[in-house]
């Protein structure tokens, strides 16, 4: 089991250590998912993502080879950007969901954990000789900085550098004779940060940010708030909304997806499911009543079962059971009425409009 | 975490507390921490059959679902709308202010053969848990 950089800070503030993907990660804090979720969305939370995978790409043609590996197109964007996007195997389906930092002549790839390994030997046997691929999982740790005053937490000299950078765009720190790769992007629909900083200098910035954030009501957050924050706002999840076998289009991911961009794997794949049409489409449902719909539940149309339940859980800012699922193409309209077979009980739900919380500080 | 002496212990982990001819039955101090965070409690209306070892409501966290099991069988007398309304009550005070549902015993019998609390600690001993 890998530890994070981290791993000895989350023990003191009291983290539920869990294994996750390969890495021991803290789930929670001791005040509890719903009050970490709620802290963020009301001042900001500290999370360790450092269990992603930071996979660098150099020499000759790297960003075009990098563009050749994802459906978002790296050419739109330039040195101080970063972007989001899926990336696909040759039928279309998603080996993983990254965000590719341009770095001018090189880029920064950040994998999933549970798909890190994955990713590196995909990248690694697609690749032309020039380009090297270099892991630097270990020595990177990666912060999440989320809420609305996370700005003002980061402190000098972090707050005077990102003033001015905006939604997906990243600037270089200066601190502690390192240079921190920090962006402004997130997983929670809150304004916020994500900082890349040199492994040993993972515990002095943490410190040192929460030093600063606890006077303003800055939390430590765990994976579980991590979990019910992105799905309040509806993100993807890979493993729940994504996999090898789910293209972007019938993800919802229609917007990464560049299909007038030059070929990259996957590209006649997703041409032709364009023209003839997705088997299925994700949406988002509200259920009615005490009992939660989760990961694996079926959903049923008048009776018929037609998917199943991707995501579900608890809304902590919107107090009631949301989830997300795929249904068939013709049966997504707003209003559509569902049942949730949970366990034997079914719950009666309705297809909701996305995302379902609306008011996040996030800075588009 | 905290077993309470005095009272009787179930291992699907609800407690039950005599009180006069009635008891009052909650989920414990072990149960709620594996829980976290509950965001919902299903319990039955007021003149409602127990019957023990069948489900009589849920528990929605976060996390899990749980279902509550009737330590004994009787009839319930009252239920706990405050945990209804607000239920993290049942996190900060299992035994006190989070109590689920009151009942009239149809067998004072069944009390008796429920787990006394040092059989509970044994039985959380085994479960690797038992702490303090």
């Amino acid at each position: 089991m890998r530890r994070t950089p981290l791993y000895e800070t989350h023990k003191r503030n009291g983290g539920k250590m869990v294994p996750f993907a390969g890495w021991e990660m803290p789930v929670q804090f001791p005040t509890g998912i719903v009050q970490e979720h709620l802290t963020v969305r009301r001042a900001a939370g500290l999370f360790d993502v450092s269990h992603m995978g930071r996979i660098e790409f150099r020499g000759s043609g790297a960003l075009d080879y990098v563009n050749y590996l994802i459906t978002n197109d790296l050419r739109k964007i330039g040195p101080g950007q970063l972007l989001y996007s899926a990336l696909c195997n040759e039928e279309g389906g998603i080996i993983d969901d990254v965000t590719v930092y341009h770095l001018g002549d090189a880029a920064l790839l950040v994998a999933n954990a549970a798909n890190a390994e994955t990713v590196l030997s995909w990248a690694r046997s697609h690749k032309p000789e020039a380009v090297t691929i270099e892991d630097r999982t270990a020595e990177l740790a990666q912060l999440a900085l989320q809420g609305p005053r996370a700005e003002a937490m980061l402190g000098s000299p972090f707050a005077e550098a990102v003033r001015d950078v905006g939604y997906y765009e990243y600037t270089w720190v200066s601190w502690k004779d390192a240079r921190i790769l920090t962006s402004r992007n997130g997983y929670t629909g809150e304004d916020g940060f994500e900082i890349y900083v040199p492994s040993e200098l993972a515990v002095p910035l943490a410190d040192r940010l929460m030093q600063w954030g606890e006077r303003i009501g800055v939390a430590p957050a765990g994976l579980g708030a991590r979990d019910s924050l992105r799905m309040e706002v509806n993100y993807a999840l890979y493993g729940n909304e994504l996999s090898q076998t789910i293209t972007p289009l019938e993800a919802g991911l229609r917007w990464v997806v560049k299909l007038k961009k030059e070929d990259f794997i996957g590209k006649s794949a997703l041409v032709r499911q364009k023209s003839e049409g997705v088997p299925r489409k994700l949406i988002g449902f509200a259920v009615e009543g005490k009992r939660l719909p989760r990961h694996g539940h079926p959903i049923r149309i008048g009776g018929q079962e037609v998917g199943v339940v991707t995501s579900g859980g608890y809304c902590p800012s919107l107090e009631r059971g949301m989830g997300m699922g795929y249904v068939p193409p013709d049966q997504t309209a707003v209003g559509t009425e569902l049942e949730i077979d949970a366990r034997g009980t079914r719950l009666p739900a309705r297809i909701v409009e996305r995302p379902f919380y609306k008011d996040g500080s996030v800075k588009r | 975490m905290e077993i309470r002496e005095g009272l009787r212990y179930t291992k699907d982990h609800e407690w039950l507390r005599q009180e006069g001819d009635e008891v009052v039955i909650g989920i414990t101090d072990y149960a709620q921490e594996q829980l976290s965070d509950i965001v919902f409690v299903e319990l039955p209306e007021p003149g409602a059959t127990l019957q023990a070892g069948d489900a009589f409501g849920s528990v929605e966290a976060v996390k899990a679902v749980a279902d509550l099991y009737a330590p004994i069988s009787g009839e319930v007398t009252a239920v706990n709308d405050a945990v209804a309304d607000d239920p993290a009550i049942v996190n900060r005070s299992p035994y006190e202010d989070g109590w689920m549902v009151r009942a009239q015993a149809a067998d004072a019998g069944e009390v008796e053969s429920l787990l006394s609390a040092a059989d509970y600690r044994a039985l959380l001993e085994e479960l690797g848990e038992a702490s303090e």
